[in-house]
Protein backbone atom coordinates (compact mmCIF):
# COMPACT_ATOMS: atom_id res chain seq x y z
CA UNK A 1 0.00 0.00 0.00
CA UNK A 2 2.24 2.76 -1.25
CA UNK A 3 0.10 5.74 -0.54
CA UNK A 4 1.59 9.17 -0.25
CA UNK A 5 1.37 10.70 3.14
CA UNK A 6 -0.08 14.03 2.16
CA UNK A 7 0.75 15.43 5.57
CA UNK A 8 4.35 15.49 4.45
CA UNK A 9 3.68 17.67 1.47
CA UNK A 10 3.64 21.07 3.12
CA UNK A 11 6.75 20.26 5.14
CA UNK A 12 9.86 21.96 3.98
CA UNK A 13 13.16 20.16 3.69
CA UNK A 14 11.66 16.86 2.50
CA UNK A 15 14.15 15.66 -0.10
CA UNK A 16 13.19 12.01 -0.48
CA UNK A 17 9.67 10.67 -0.74
CA UNK A 18 10.12 6.94 -1.11
CA UNK A 19 6.50 6.01 -1.75
CA UNK A 20 6.15 8.70 -4.36
CA UNK A 21 9.38 7.88 -6.16
CA UNK A 22 8.88 4.13 -6.16
CA UNK A 23 5.79 4.52 -8.34
CA UNK A 24 7.92 5.40 -11.36
CA UNK A 25 7.40 3.11 -14.34
CA UNK A 26 10.96 1.84 -14.58
CA UNK A 27 10.77 0.53 -11.03
CA UNK A 28 7.57 -1.43 -11.74
CA UNK A 29 7.83 -5.13 -10.93
CA UNK A 30 7.12 -7.36 -13.94
CA UNK A 31 3.98 -9.49 -13.75
CA UNK A 32 4.90 -12.10 -16.37
CA UNK A 33 6.86 -15.05 -15.09
CA UNK A 34 9.12 -14.91 -18.16
CA UNK A 35 10.75 -11.64 -17.16
CA UNK A 36 13.39 -11.23 -14.51
CA UNK A 37 12.24 -9.55 -11.33
CA UNK A 38 15.70 -8.53 -10.22
CA UNK A 39 16.86 -6.88 -13.44
CA UNK A 40 17.71 -3.20 -13.02
CA UNK A 41 19.71 -0.96 -15.30
CA UNK A 42 21.24 -3.93 -17.03
CA UNK A 43 21.71 -3.18 -20.72
CA UNK A 44 21.06 -5.71 -23.48
CA UNK A 45 24.57 -5.00 -24.74
CA UNK A 46 26.01 -5.98 -21.35
CA UNK A 47 23.92 -9.14 -21.30
CA UNK A 48 25.09 -10.10 -24.80
CA UNK A 49 28.75 -9.41 -24.13
CA UNK A 50 28.64 -11.59 -20.99
CA UNK A 51 27.21 -14.47 -23.02
CA UNK A 52 30.05 -13.95 -25.49
CA UNK A 53 32.60 -14.01 -22.68
CA UNK A 54 31.11 -17.26 -21.33
CA UNK A 55 31.75 -18.73 -24.76
CA UNK A 56 35.33 -17.39 -24.87
CA UNK A 57 36.16 -18.94 -21.50
CA UNK A 58 34.52 -22.24 -22.42
CA UNK A 59 36.39 -22.42 -25.73
CA UNK A 60 39.73 -21.77 -24.04
CA UNK A 61 38.90 -24.42 -21.46
CA UNK A 62 38.30 -26.88 -24.31
CA UNK A 63 41.62 -26.06 -26.00
CA UNK A 64 43.44 -26.61 -22.70
CA UNK A 65 41.65 -29.93 -22.27
CA UNK A 66 42.95 -30.93 -25.69
CA UNK A 67 46.48 -29.89 -24.67
CA UNK A 68 46.16 -31.97 -21.51
CA UNK A 69 45.30 -35.00 -23.63
CA UNK A 70 48.25 -34.36 -25.94
CA UNK A 71 50.86 -34.12 -23.16
CA UNK A 72 49.38 -37.15 -21.41
CA UNK A 73 50.11 -39.39 -24.45
CA UNK A 74 52.58 -42.21 -23.76
CA UNK A 75 54.88 -41.08 -26.58
CA UNK A 76 54.87 -37.48 -25.35
CA UNK A 77 54.85 -38.21 -21.60
CA UNK A 78 55.11 -34.74 -20.13
CA UNK A 79 53.05 -35.30 -17.04
CA UNK A 80 53.80 -31.88 -15.58
CA UNK A 81 52.49 -30.06 -18.64
CA UNK A 82 49.51 -32.43 -18.75
CA UNK A 83 48.71 -31.54 -15.14
CA UNK A 84 49.18 -27.82 -15.81
CA UNK A 85 46.77 -27.81 -18.76
CA UNK A 86 44.25 -30.07 -17.03
CA UNK A 87 44.07 -27.62 -14.14
CA UNK A 88 43.99 -24.65 -16.51
CA UNK A 89 41.04 -26.20 -18.36
CA UNK A 90 39.11 -26.53 -15.11
CA UNK A 91 40.00 -22.98 -14.17
CA UNK A 92 38.68 -21.55 -17.45
CA UNK A 93 35.45 -23.51 -17.05
CA UNK A 94 35.23 -22.02 -13.56
CA UNK A 95 35.49 -18.55 -15.10
CA UNK A 96 32.66 -19.38 -17.52
CA UNK A 97 30.54 -20.54 -14.61
CA UNK A 98 31.30 -17.38 -12.65
CA UNK A 99 30.00 -15.31 -15.57
CA UNK A 100 26.91 -17.54 -15.80
CA UNK A 101 26.22 -16.91 -12.14
CA UNK A 102 26.71 -13.19 -12.63
CA UNK A 103 24.40 -13.12 -15.66
CA UNK A 104 21.63 -14.56 -13.49
CA UNK A 105 22.46 -12.22 -10.64
CA UNK A 106 21.71 -9.26 -12.88
CA UNK A 107 18.62 -10.82 -14.44
CA UNK A 108 20.16 -11.60 -17.80
CA UNK A 109 19.68 -14.90 -19.60
CA UNK A 110 22.55 -17.27 -20.07
CA UNK A 111 22.89 -18.37 -23.68
CA UNK A 112 25.51 -21.03 -24.27
CA UNK A 113 26.94 -20.88 -27.78
CA UNK A 114 28.59 -23.68 -29.79
CA UNK A 115 32.17 -24.63 -28.97
CA UNK A 116 34.58 -25.34 -31.79
CA UNK A 117 36.75 -28.40 -32.16
CA UNK A 118 40.27 -27.56 -30.91
CA UNK A 119 43.52 -28.72 -32.50
CA UNK A 120 44.85 -31.98 -31.12
CA UNK A 121 48.47 -31.97 -32.36
CA UNK A 122 51.02 -29.61 -30.87
CA UNK A 123 54.21 -30.77 -32.53
CA UNK A 124 56.56 -28.13 -33.87
CA UNK A 125 59.82 -29.01 -35.62
CA UNK A 126 61.88 -26.04 -34.40
CA UNK A 127 60.27 -25.08 -31.11
CA UNK A 128 59.28 -28.48 -29.84
CA UNK A 129 55.81 -29.21 -28.53
CA UNK A 130 56.21 -27.81 -25.00
CA UNK A 131 57.31 -24.35 -26.13
CA UNK A 132 54.84 -24.29 -29.01
CA UNK A 133 51.90 -25.14 -26.73
CA UNK A 134 52.99 -22.65 -24.09
CA UNK A 135 53.20 -19.91 -26.72
CA UNK A 136 49.72 -20.84 -27.86
CA UNK A 137 48.53 -20.67 -24.25
CA UNK A 138 50.03 -17.20 -23.90
CA UNK A 139 48.26 -15.94 -26.99
CA UNK A 140 45.00 -17.42 -25.70
CA UNK A 141 45.44 -15.71 -22.34
CA UNK A 142 46.13 -12.41 -24.07
CA UNK A 143 43.06 -12.91 -26.24
CA UNK A 144 40.98 -13.59 -23.14
CA UNK A 145 42.37 -10.41 -21.61
CA UNK A 146 41.38 -8.43 -24.74
CA UNK A 147 37.88 -9.85 -24.51
CA UNK A 148 37.64 -9.02 -20.80
CA UNK A 149 38.72 -5.46 -21.48
CA UNK A 150 35.99 -5.32 -24.09
CA UNK A 151 33.42 -6.47 -21.52
CA UNK A 152 34.70 -3.71 -19.25
CA UNK A 153 34.35 -1.19 -22.07
CA UNK A 154 30.76 -2.23 -22.76
CA UNK A 155 30.06 -1.87 -19.03
CA UNK A 156 31.47 1.67 -19.04
CA UNK A 157 29.60 2.65 -22.20
CA UNK A 158 26.36 1.53 -20.58
CA UNK A 159 27.13 3.21 -17.25
CA UNK A 160 27.20 -0.08 -15.42
CA UNK A 161 29.77 0.47 -12.65
CA UNK A 162 28.82 -2.76 -10.87
CA UNK A 163 29.64 -4.86 -13.94
CA UNK A 164 32.83 -2.89 -14.48
CA UNK A 165 33.86 -3.57 -10.89
CA UNK A 166 32.96 -7.25 -11.20
CA UNK A 167 35.26 -7.61 -14.21
CA UNK A 168 38.00 -5.66 -12.46
CA UNK A 169 37.93 -7.43 -9.13
CA UNK A 170 37.21 -10.98 -10.26
CA UNK A 171 39.03 -11.23 -13.59
CA UNK A 172 41.47 -8.56 -14.68
CA UNK A 173 44.00 -9.06 -11.90
CA UNK A 174 43.99 -12.81 -12.30
CA UNK A 175 44.36 -12.49 -16.04
CA UNK A 176 47.46 -10.35 -15.76
CA UNK A 177 48.97 -12.81 -13.31
CA UNK A 178 48.30 -15.68 -15.73
CA UNK A 179 49.93 -13.77 -18.59
CA UNK A 180 53.02 -13.09 -16.48
CA UNK A 181 53.31 -16.70 -15.33
CA UNK A 182 53.00 -18.19 -18.81
CA UNK A 183 55.45 -15.61 -20.19
CA UNK A 184 57.93 -16.71 -17.51
CA UNK A 185 57.42 -20.32 -18.60
CA UNK A 186 58.10 -19.41 -22.24
CA UNK A 187 61.33 -17.62 -21.33
CA UNK A 188 62.45 -20.64 -19.33
CA UNK A 189 61.51 -23.08 -22.09
CA UNK A 190 63.43 -21.02 -24.65
CA UNK A 191 66.45 -20.99 -22.32
CA UNK A 192 66.66 -24.71 -21.61
CA UNK A 193 66.21 -26.22 -25.06
CA UNK A 194 64.30 -29.28 -26.15
CA UNK A 195 65.80 -32.42 -24.62
CA UNK A 196 66.82 -32.83 -21.01
CA UNK A 197 65.87 -29.22 -20.33
CA UNK A 198 62.22 -29.72 -21.23
CA UNK A 199 62.06 -32.91 -19.19
CA UNK A 200 63.44 -31.03 -16.19
CA UNK A 201 60.97 -28.17 -16.69
CA UNK A 202 58.18 -30.72 -16.85
CA UNK A 203 59.30 -32.21 -13.53
CA UNK A 204 59.24 -28.73 -12.02
CA UNK A 205 55.57 -28.34 -13.06
CA UNK A 206 54.74 -31.76 -11.72
CA UNK A 207 56.08 -31.16 -8.22
CA UNK B 1 71.32 -73.53 -26.86
CA UNK B 2 67.79 -73.66 -25.44
CA UNK B 3 66.69 -75.59 -28.51
CA UNK B 4 68.59 -78.61 -27.26
CA UNK B 5 66.63 -78.67 -24.01
CA UNK B 6 63.53 -80.74 -23.96
CA UNK B 7 60.31 -79.59 -22.28
CA UNK B 8 60.90 -75.89 -22.93
CA UNK B 9 57.46 -74.44 -23.62
CA UNK B 10 58.15 -70.73 -23.34
CA UNK B 11 61.20 -69.05 -24.78
CA UNK B 12 60.92 -65.45 -23.67
CA UNK B 13 63.86 -63.98 -25.50
CA UNK B 14 62.91 -65.63 -28.75
CA UNK B 15 59.27 -64.70 -28.55
CA UNK B 16 59.90 -61.17 -27.37
CA UNK B 17 61.98 -60.46 -30.47
CA UNK B 18 58.81 -60.14 -32.49
CA UNK B 19 57.45 -57.54 -30.11
CA UNK B 20 60.79 -55.77 -29.97
CA UNK B 21 60.73 -55.35 -33.73
CA UNK B 22 57.31 -53.82 -33.42
CA UNK B 23 58.29 -51.06 -30.98
CA UNK B 24 57.88 -47.87 -33.02
CA UNK B 25 60.89 -45.65 -33.54
CA UNK B 26 58.94 -42.63 -34.76
CA UNK B 27 58.17 -40.24 -31.94
CA UNK B 28 54.74 -39.63 -33.45
CA UNK B 29 53.54 -43.13 -32.66
CA UNK B 30 52.38 -44.52 -29.38
CA UNK B 31 54.77 -46.98 -27.77
CA UNK B 32 52.15 -48.47 -25.49
CA UNK B 33 49.55 -49.27 -28.13
CA UNK B 34 48.76 -52.98 -28.36
CA UNK B 35 45.83 -54.69 -30.02
CA UNK B 36 43.85 -51.48 -29.91
CA UNK B 37 41.77 -51.10 -33.03
CA UNK B 38 41.12 -47.87 -34.90
CA UNK B 39 37.42 -48.53 -34.52
CA UNK B 40 37.68 -48.56 -30.72
CA UNK B 41 39.77 -45.40 -30.79
CA UNK B 42 37.17 -43.61 -32.91
CA UNK B 43 34.27 -44.87 -30.78
CA UNK B 44 35.94 -43.51 -27.63
CA UNK B 45 36.44 -40.09 -29.21
CA UNK B 46 32.74 -40.12 -30.10
CA UNK B 47 31.79 -41.01 -26.54
CA UNK B 48 33.97 -38.18 -25.20
CA UNK B 49 31.93 -35.84 -27.38
CA UNK B 50 28.63 -37.32 -26.18
CA UNK B 51 29.57 -36.83 -22.52
CA UNK B 52 30.85 -33.30 -23.16
CA UNK B 53 27.66 -32.33 -25.00
CA UNK B 54 25.47 -33.64 -22.19
CA UNK B 55 27.61 -31.76 -19.69
CA UNK B 56 26.99 -28.57 -21.69
CA UNK B 57 23.21 -29.12 -21.77
CA UNK B 58 23.19 -29.62 -17.99
CA UNK B 59 25.18 -26.42 -17.58
CA UNK B 60 22.48 -24.60 -19.57
CA UNK B 61 19.81 -26.15 -17.31
CA UNK B 62 21.72 -25.01 -14.24
CA UNK B 63 21.67 -21.46 -15.60
CA UNK B 64 17.94 -21.67 -16.33
CA UNK B 65 16.92 -22.86 -12.87
CA UNK B 66 19.24 -20.32 -11.23
CA UNK B 67 17.35 -17.36 -12.79
CA UNK B 68 15.69 -15.03 -10.31
CA UNK B 69 12.28 -15.51 -11.90
CA UNK B 70 12.61 -19.31 -11.80
CA UNK B 71 14.44 -19.65 -8.47
CA UNK B 72 14.51 -23.44 -8.19
CA UNK B 73 17.88 -23.54 -6.42
CA UNK B 74 17.75 -27.26 -5.72
CA UNK B 75 17.33 -28.09 -9.40
CA UNK B 76 20.06 -25.58 -10.25
CA UNK B 77 22.40 -27.34 -7.82
CA UNK B 78 21.44 -30.76 -9.18
CA UNK B 79 22.19 -29.79 -12.79
CA UNK B 80 25.37 -27.90 -11.88
CA UNK B 81 26.70 -31.04 -10.23
CA UNK B 82 25.45 -33.23 -13.06
CA UNK B 83 27.27 -31.04 -15.59
CA UNK B 84 30.53 -31.48 -13.72
CA UNK B 85 29.96 -35.21 -13.45
CA UNK B 86 29.47 -35.61 -17.20
CA UNK B 87 32.62 -33.62 -17.84
CA UNK B 88 34.47 -35.99 -15.52
CA UNK B 89 33.17 -38.92 -17.56
CA UNK B 90 34.57 -37.28 -20.67
CA UNK B 91 37.90 -36.81 -18.90
CA UNK B 92 37.96 -40.42 -17.73
CA UNK B 93 37.53 -41.53 -21.34
CA UNK B 94 40.29 -39.13 -22.43
CA UNK B 95 42.59 -40.68 -19.87
CA UNK B 96 41.67 -44.17 -21.09
CA UNK B 97 42.26 -43.20 -24.72
CA UNK B 98 45.81 -42.20 -23.82
CA UNK B 99 46.31 -45.30 -21.73
CA UNK B 100 45.67 -47.47 -24.75
CA UNK B 101 47.78 -45.33 -27.08
CA UNK B 102 44.88 -43.74 -28.93
CA UNK B 103 44.71 -40.06 -29.75
CA UNK B 104 42.13 -37.84 -28.14
CA UNK B 105 40.24 -35.79 -30.70
CA UNK B 106 37.86 -33.27 -29.17
CA UNK B 107 35.00 -32.48 -31.53
CA UNK B 108 32.67 -29.52 -31.72
CA UNK B 109 29.98 -29.06 -29.11
CA UNK B 110 26.56 -27.87 -30.19
CA UNK B 111 24.56 -25.05 -28.69
CA UNK B 112 22.13 -26.33 -26.06
CA UNK B 113 18.59 -25.12 -25.38
CA UNK B 114 18.35 -22.26 -22.93
CA UNK B 115 14.60 -22.19 -22.25
CA UNK B 116 12.90 -25.06 -20.45
CA UNK B 117 9.38 -23.72 -20.02
CA UNK B 118 6.50 -26.06 -20.77
CA UNK B 119 2.88 -25.04 -20.45
CA UNK B 120 1.43 -28.41 -19.37
CA UNK B 121 4.32 -30.01 -17.58
CA UNK B 122 6.00 -27.00 -16.03
CA UNK B 123 9.73 -26.42 -16.34
CA UNK B 124 10.92 -28.71 -13.53
CA UNK B 125 9.22 -31.79 -14.94
CA UNK B 126 10.10 -30.89 -18.51
CA UNK B 127 13.77 -30.39 -17.58
CA UNK B 128 13.85 -33.66 -15.67
CA UNK B 129 12.22 -35.59 -18.52
CA UNK B 130 14.80 -34.15 -20.87
CA UNK B 131 17.55 -35.24 -18.48
CA UNK B 132 16.10 -38.75 -18.41
CA UNK B 133 16.10 -39.01 -22.19
CA UNK B 134 19.69 -37.74 -22.26
CA UNK B 135 20.79 -40.32 -19.71
CA UNK B 136 19.13 -43.06 -21.75
CA UNK B 137 20.84 -41.77 -24.87
CA UNK B 138 24.20 -41.85 -23.09
CA UNK B 139 23.45 -45.42 -22.04
CA UNK B 140 22.66 -46.37 -25.65
CA UNK B 141 25.96 -44.87 -26.74
CA UNK B 142 27.87 -46.68 -24.00
CA UNK B 143 26.29 -49.98 -25.00
CA UNK B 144 27.27 -49.24 -28.57
CA UNK B 145 30.84 -48.62 -27.41
CA UNK B 146 30.73 -51.94 -25.58
CA UNK B 147 29.60 -53.76 -28.70
CA UNK B 148 32.44 -52.15 -30.68
CA UNK B 149 34.83 -53.43 -28.01
CA UNK B 150 33.37 -56.95 -28.21
CA UNK B 151 33.42 -56.97 -31.99
CA UNK B 152 37.12 -56.10 -31.90
CA UNK B 153 37.86 -58.63 -29.16
CA UNK B 154 38.99 -55.87 -26.83
CA UNK B 155 38.22 -57.38 -23.45
CA UNK B 156 39.93 -54.63 -21.51
CA UNK B 157 37.86 -51.91 -23.08
CA UNK B 158 34.70 -53.95 -22.55
CA UNK B 159 35.55 -54.38 -18.88
CA UNK B 160 36.42 -50.69 -18.51
CA UNK B 161 33.00 -49.67 -19.79
CA UNK B 162 31.26 -52.23 -17.64
CA UNK B 163 32.99 -51.40 -14.40
CA UNK B 164 33.35 -47.63 -14.77
CA UNK B 165 30.25 -46.57 -16.67
CA UNK B 166 27.38 -49.01 -17.17
CA UNK B 167 26.41 -49.46 -13.52
CA UNK B 168 26.59 -45.76 -12.83
CA UNK B 169 24.46 -45.11 -15.88
CA UNK B 170 21.77 -47.55 -14.80
CA UNK B 171 21.75 -45.90 -11.37
CA UNK B 172 21.42 -42.42 -12.88
CA UNK B 173 18.49 -43.57 -15.03
CA UNK B 174 16.75 -45.03 -11.98
CA UNK B 175 17.30 -41.87 -9.92
CA UNK B 176 16.05 -39.48 -12.59
CA UNK B 177 13.07 -41.72 -13.34
CA UNK B 178 12.13 -41.46 -9.67
CA UNK B 179 12.44 -37.69 -9.85
CA UNK B 180 10.15 -37.62 -12.90
CA UNK B 181 7.58 -39.78 -11.12
CA UNK B 182 7.73 -37.60 -8.01
CA UNK B 183 7.42 -34.38 -10.01
CA UNK B 184 4.39 -35.80 -11.82
CA UNK B 185 2.85 -36.63 -8.47
CA UNK B 186 3.46 -33.33 -6.68
CA UNK B 187 2.24 -31.00 -9.42
CA UNK B 188 3.48 -27.59 -10.40
CA UNK B 189 3.01 -25.14 -7.53
CA UNK B 190 3.85 -25.87 -3.92
CA UNK B 191 4.73 -29.46 -4.82
CA UNK B 192 7.55 -28.48 -7.16
CA UNK B 193 8.85 -25.94 -4.67
CA UNK B 194 8.91 -28.63 -1.97
CA UNK B 195 10.62 -31.14 -4.31
CA UNK B 196 13.20 -28.46 -5.05
CA UNK B 197 13.85 -27.96 -1.32
CA UNK B 198 14.43 -31.70 -1.02
CA UNK B 199 17.10 -31.52 -3.73
CA UNK B 200 18.69 -28.51 -2.08
CA UNK B 201 18.96 -30.10 1.34
CA UNK B 202 19.66 -33.66 0.23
Amino acid sequence: AATVDTNNMPMTGVVFQPFEEVKKADLAIPITSHASLARQRFADASEAVINEQINVEYNVSYVYHSMYAYFDRDNVAMKGLAKFFKESSEEERGHAEKFMEYQNQRGGRVKLHPIVSPISEFEHAEKGDALYAMELALSLEKLTNEKLLNVHKVASENNDPQLADFVESEFLGEQIEAIKKISDYITQLRMIGKGHGVWHFDQMLLN
Amino acid sequence: TTDALSGVVFEPFKEVKKELDLVPTSSHLSLARQKYSDECEAAINEQINVEYNVSYVYHAMYAYFDRDNIALKGLAKFFKESSLEEREHAEKLMEYQNKRGGRVKLQSIVMPLSEFEHVDKGDALYGMELALSLEKLVNEKLLNLHSVASKNNDVHLADFIESEFLTEQVEAIKLISEYVAQLRRVGKGHGTWHFNQMLLEG
